[in-house]
């Protein structure tokens, strides 16, 4: 297993190479460079010019290009040009921040999602199942930037927001430095709400499909009729025999939804002013901060990367047919 | 009561069993009124084609037909040792599920868990019917695999069912079956998905098992010669309805009903290598919509007017068997060349 994930990564460095490289000429094809935030008839062009040449900007391409790929590899990734602060600082400050907040969405998609779609399939049908399917659908269909706009509406509307006290933005309210230490897990938790839905809600729903859909045909499969001729309780039939089998395709679509949910965390992020990578990328491309949306891009994409090599140990943990490394 | 009637009173009764499923073209009559007695310790072959009812009637036993499409129709019965089964509540029928009536299914590809040792799949029925405790379980469910002829089974009870070979799924299947010391094993196909040398392994492990521990065997199986060589009767289905019972000497030396008939000229004869093998023109029809009168009459060489007008009760043959077939009372209509092997070839 260690043969292959090493097999894995090296197999990643060009992949990571080839997302940096065409990051970089798109931003560089892309309109408008760092100065042109601080356009101003007022400023002399000879003074943005002067402004151009700090940051390096005035060298060919090329040259750019290679002194990026030398800090990248000497782990500095350069000087942030809005923050005037080192790029990996700027992002040790935003990257534990969505890994919170995805972390969080990623169990709620996934625990959710299984649990939604394993009541949907041994109550195929019913009432409860119908619902679950329009609800599902429902969410799917909805963007999460405009959910999140809803919930924000919603929490901060008359009614609701007596007795909800929902923060709609931020991480941490004002007092937090004042709250012991259960008060601030509590002003965190609170604060998580509302963005974890947004972002997790709609990959719930899909992972509730296809989780419905999975367990129905494993609940038709000859094993599941062998532990019932056993005379094992329903509970343990579903849960024992059928919800681990039924778990096997889901575990690979773990894969698919990490990029959906970084992706979700740059609109979502910004939605709630969650200080994270995805509204710092924001900010970064409008800011035309080249060091930081390359780097950020690169962390994205090492994150993906990673997070599907996981997903495929944990398919080999959970199915005994798969084995890596010819085992 | 004494030993002798104990032995006399059948284990199972099966009384009028009809389960149905619902279909688009209507009522599927999968099983039609069946019914069979089991007795203690004896092995009763259930024959029949594909389609004929055989693993719904399995099924039905134990109240494992699939539902909401299928259903056990009002007025069959299912007799345990004189309790009712059918309708009986959940907790009851998990209880007689595994720990007094057992299964073996065909295919020991598919009806092992992937993903769960066999050595857990062993122990669970265990743990659930005997309460044994978890260590105890362990070492009766090595015990059950060493039995049943698996080598080396305190190491095997962690292998995963794709690392054994078919034959070695089937004894773990066994072995599960088996475990909690039923009084009833019903065994659908239990070889069919086997290699043939393999076949004659399981039969004869069965056989031993079932001298060892007493049970009796529902052997349901389409294959003519497995029946001949373990079964001590043998209940023929057609189309949801047994048509005819016998023991087996009976049944090869003179098979009464056409359609058994049929079945037997379609085994190849090795004592005759150069004849032709005979087929049963045309299919089971569709359960949906048996034929009227007799069920088998749109295949059967004697059918006259009176097959196709009523259907025969099982009327008992001249040997002590029972046959569906209008040729019991009207044995001057049987035509001699129906199935050109002829009706007393040996096995």
């Amino acid at each position: 297993m260690l043969r292959y994930s090493g097999r894995r990564l090296l197999g990643a460095i060009p992949l990571l190479l080839g997302i940096v490289t065409l990051t970089f000429i798109l931003l560089h094809l892309a309109p408008g460079d760092p100065t042109t935030a601080y356009f101003n008839p007022n400023i002399p062009p000879d003074v943005i010019e002067q402004m151009r040449r700090n940051l390096g900007l005035d060298r060919p391409l090329p040259v750019q290009y290679l002194d990026w790929l030398r800090s990248f590899f000497t782990g500095h990734f350069g000087y942030s040009f809005s923050q005037h602060r080192p790029v990996a600082a700027v992002i040790g400050d935003a990257l534990p921040n969505t890994l919170l907040l995805s972390g969080i969405s990623l169990v709620l998609i996934f625990v959710l999602g299984c649990a939604a779609g394993v009541v949907q399939a041994v109550r195929q049908y019913s009432a409860a199942d119908q619902v679950l399917t329009l609800l599902a659908l429902a969410i799917y269909s909805v963007p999460g930037f405009w959910l999140g706009l809803m919930l924000i509406l919603l929490v901060s509307s008359p009614v609701l927001s007596g007795w909800l006290h929902l923060p709609i933005s931020g991480m941490v309210s004002i007092d937090h430095e004042y709250l012991g230490w259960w008060g601030r897990v509590a002003d965190r938790a609170r604060h998580l709400v509302l963005p974890v839905i947004a972002l997790g809600l709609a990959s719930a729903a899909g992972v509730a499909r296809y989780m419905r859909g999975s367990m129905l045909e494993v609940v038709g499969q000859d094993y599941i009729r062998t532990a019932r001729a056993k005379g094992l309780p329903e509970r343990r039939v579903i849960l024992g025999h059928a919800l681990r089998n039924a778990l096997l395709p889901i575990v690979s679509l773990l894969g698919l939804y990490l990029p959906l949910l970084f992706g979700g965390t740059v609109v979502i992020e910004y939605v709630f002013s969650w200080p994270g990578m995805g509204r710092l990328l924001y900010n970064a491309i409008l800011a035309r901060d080249y060091p930081v949306v390359m780097a950020a891009t690169f962390l994205f994409g090492a994150l993906v990367v990673l997070g599907n090599l996981l997903a495929d140990l944990l398919y080999a943990a959970v199915d005994p047919r798969v084995r890596y490394d010819g085992r | 009561m004494d030993a002798a009637s104990r032995r006399d009173m059948p284990l199972l009764e099966v009384e009028e069993l009809s389960t149905w499923f619902r279909t688009r073209s209507g009522d599927a009559h999968a099983v039609d009124g069946v019914s069979f007695q089991l007795r203690a310790g004896e092995t009763l072959g259930l024959v029949g084609e594909s389609g004929s009812g055989k693993s719904v009637t399995a099924l039905s036993l134990l109240g494992l037909v699939p539902r909401p499409a299928g259903r056990i129709v009002t007025g069959s019965s299912v007799r345990l040792r004189g309790e009712e089964l059918v309708g009986a509540d959940e907790r009851r029928l998990r209880a007689v599920r595994g720990g007094e009536i057992a299964m073996v299914f065909q295919e020991p590809m598919t009806s092992l868990n992937p993903v769960l040792t066999i050595g857990r799949q062993v122990e669970e029925g265990i743990r659930i019917h005997r309460r044994l405790p978890a260590n105890e379980a362990r070492s009766e469910a090595v015990r059950m695999l060493e039995r049943v002829g698996i080598p080396e089974p305190a190491d095997r009870i962690r292998a995963y069912p794709h690392q054994l070979s078919g034959g070695m799924r089937q004894r773990v299947m066994i072995a599960m079956a088996l475990a909690c010391r039923p009084s009833i094993l019903v065994a659908d196909e239990p070889t069919t998905a086997l290699d043939v040398t393999v076949q004659a392994q399981i039969l004869e492990l069965l056989l031993d098992l079932q001298r060892e521990l007493g049970m009796a065997i529902l052997l349901i199986t389409h294959d003519l010669g497995v029946v001949a060589e373990v079964a001590d009767r043998v209940a023929v289905m057609y189309a949801g309805r047994i048509v005819e019972t016998a023991t087996v000497e009976d049944l090869f030396e003179a098979p009464a009903h056409p359609y058994t008939a049929g079945l037997m000229a379609a085994v190849p004869d090795p004592d005759r290598p150069a004849q032709r093998l005979t087929a049963i023109p045309g299919n089971v029809p569709e359960p949906t919509r048996w034929p009227d009168g007799c069920r088998f009459h749109p295949r059967c060489p004697h059918a006259w007017e009176r097959c196709r007008g009523a259907e025969p009760g099982l009327l008992e043959t001249a040997a002590g068997g029972r046959s569906r077939c209008w040729l019991i009372e009207e044995p001057d209509r049987r035509l001699p060349t129906a199935f050109s092997s002829g009706t007393g070839g040996e096995p």
